[in-house]
């Protein structure tokens, strides 16, 4: 929108010169003739604004402009050549008493206009490009690397392998702890089996006296994080026990969060909460 | 005058330059945006998000009652769900209200936590695991608390993610 507004100035300019070499010479004279009734102002003038407006416009105008200027009259020749080597001088300064005011009027629209392009394409580029990028940041921060269920093939193999590891640690017999506690070494992280073990001497305290057997089962599991190697996981874990010499059976329901670590290519229980 | 001509040439120089740099950002930043919207495991990440709470907010519903406001309870139950567990309590309306306001009881839930256990994107159905604590306060007597384990089932409808199914799982 705002590119398009300034270049009906940039056009005028360039019919000018155009129009002249070209032979149009009634068009030339009529655009130089309303713009410009003074003697050496519009020469001047125009080689001011064709140079100003090259960036935004056609190379080729340069060029172009050159025989138009020499067509006109002496006294233009004149001020052509003393203005060409400095070039485009500033409007406003040069000659400012007889040139038209329109032409001045022109001129600081042509700033404006440019000040405008600017500000708005400054505005309006941050402004999208600050929208688009909170929009896909929103986007990508549900999914904040978080991988579960996403991923189906990581998270069964994270949900499996816990699964079977927790089934491991929350089960024992009491003819066989000791062999138990060194089948759990590579089930869980360090720190986990230190705590692990801590409540594991209560367990071979109490069950030989009790003749416990216990069996866990997870009864459904579910990643609620994955990422990298780490992952939570909400598990429902059920817990048959057969005490005493009748082995009467008990059960019980556990909620457990559960935090897992990619450990040498396998997952291991790094954490166990009930909730 | 030399001044003003450099100043001049400086405005230009911005006025081409700035509307570029601006055009990259914007193009950069939509691409950028276009590409997460129509990323399919990001669609399907904020599905496992929208379900989880969904999720939630149902089971909250469906272990929330009054006796001294069966119906509008009921209603929240039959709001929260869909095909033949929606039916189930559409039908039994009466035969609940009548037990729920002979039970004097009011209860109220709290999700203590959950996961999405599957995502189904073609059925649009998905499993979610549920760790709530109910409350159960009679007219007179002391509160109970109960420890439930939940397996819901949803089902997307055009009214957002309902439970379909809903699952106890005991010891």
């Amino acid at each position: 929108m705002v590119a398009k507004r300034t270049k009906p100035i940039g056009r005028r300019i360039r019919v000018a010169g155009r129009g002249s070499v070209g032979g149009d010479r009634e068009r030339t004279g009529r655009t130089r003739g309303v713009a410009s009734p003074g003697s050496r102002g519009p020469a001047k003038e125009r080689r001011a604004e064709e140079s100003m407006s090259h960036p935004v416009t056609e190379p080729g105008t340069e060029t172009a402009a050159e025989p138009a200027a020499e067509e006109q009259a002496p006294e233009a020749d004149s001020a052509e050549t003393s203005d060409v080597t400095p070039e485009a001088e500033s409007e406003p300064e040069a000659e400012a008493d007889d040139e038209p005011s329109a032409r001045r009027v022109s001129a600081g629209l042509r700033t404006r206009a440019l000040v405008l392009i600017v500000v708005l394409s400054a505005v309006l580029g941050t402004g999208l490009t600050y929208w688009f990028h909170s929009e896909s940041e929103a986007l990508r921060s549900t999914a904040a690397g978080n991988e579960a269920v996403v991923n189906p093939t990581r998270t069964n193999e994270v949900a499996t392998q816990i699964s079977g590891k927790l089934e491991k640690l929350w089960s024992y017999d009491y003819r066989r702890l000791d062999q138990q506690q060194s089948e759990v070494r590579g089930v869980a992280t360090k720190s986990f089996l230190d705590q692990y073990a801590q409540q594991f001497q209560r367990i071979k305290e109490l069950a030989p006296a009790q003749q416990a057997v216990v069996q866990a089962s997870v009864v459904d599991i579910a990643v609620q994080r994955l990422a990298g190697d780490k992952a939570e996981l909400i598990v429902f874990l059920n817990q048959v026990a057969a005490k005493g010499a009748s082995q009467d059976v008990t059960r019980a329901a556990a909620r457990l969060h559960v935090s897992a670590t990619h450990v040498d290519g396998g997952w291991r229980v790094s954490g166990v909460t009930p909730f | 005058m030399a001044r003003v001509n450099t100043q001049r040439t400086v405005l230009v120089a911005l006025a081409v330059v700035v509307p570029i740099l601006a055009a990259l950002a914007v193009g950069l930043a939509g691409f950028r945006w276009y590409s997460a919207a129509h990323d399919e495991s990001l669609a399907q990440a904020q599905q496992r998000e929208t379900v989880l709470r969904q999720a939630e907010q149902a089971a909250i519903n469906l272990n929330t009652l009054d006796y001294r406001n069966v119906e509008q309870g009921l209603k929240l139950w039959q709001r929260s769900t869909t095909g033949a567990l929606h039916d189930e309590l559409s039908s039994n309306a009466k035969r609940y209200a009548q037990v729920i306001g002979q039970g004097k009881v009011k209860t109220q839930a709290e999700v203590k936590g959950s996961a999405v256990k599957r995502l189904n994107p073609a059925s649009q159905t998905a499993v979610v695991l549920i760790g709530i604590d109910v409350t159960v306060i009679p007219d007179s007597g002391k509160p109970t608390a109960k420890r439930e384990r939940l397996r819901l089932t949803m089902s997307n409808t055009p009214q957002g993610w309902k439970a379909s199914r809903v699952q106890a799982i005991q010891a």
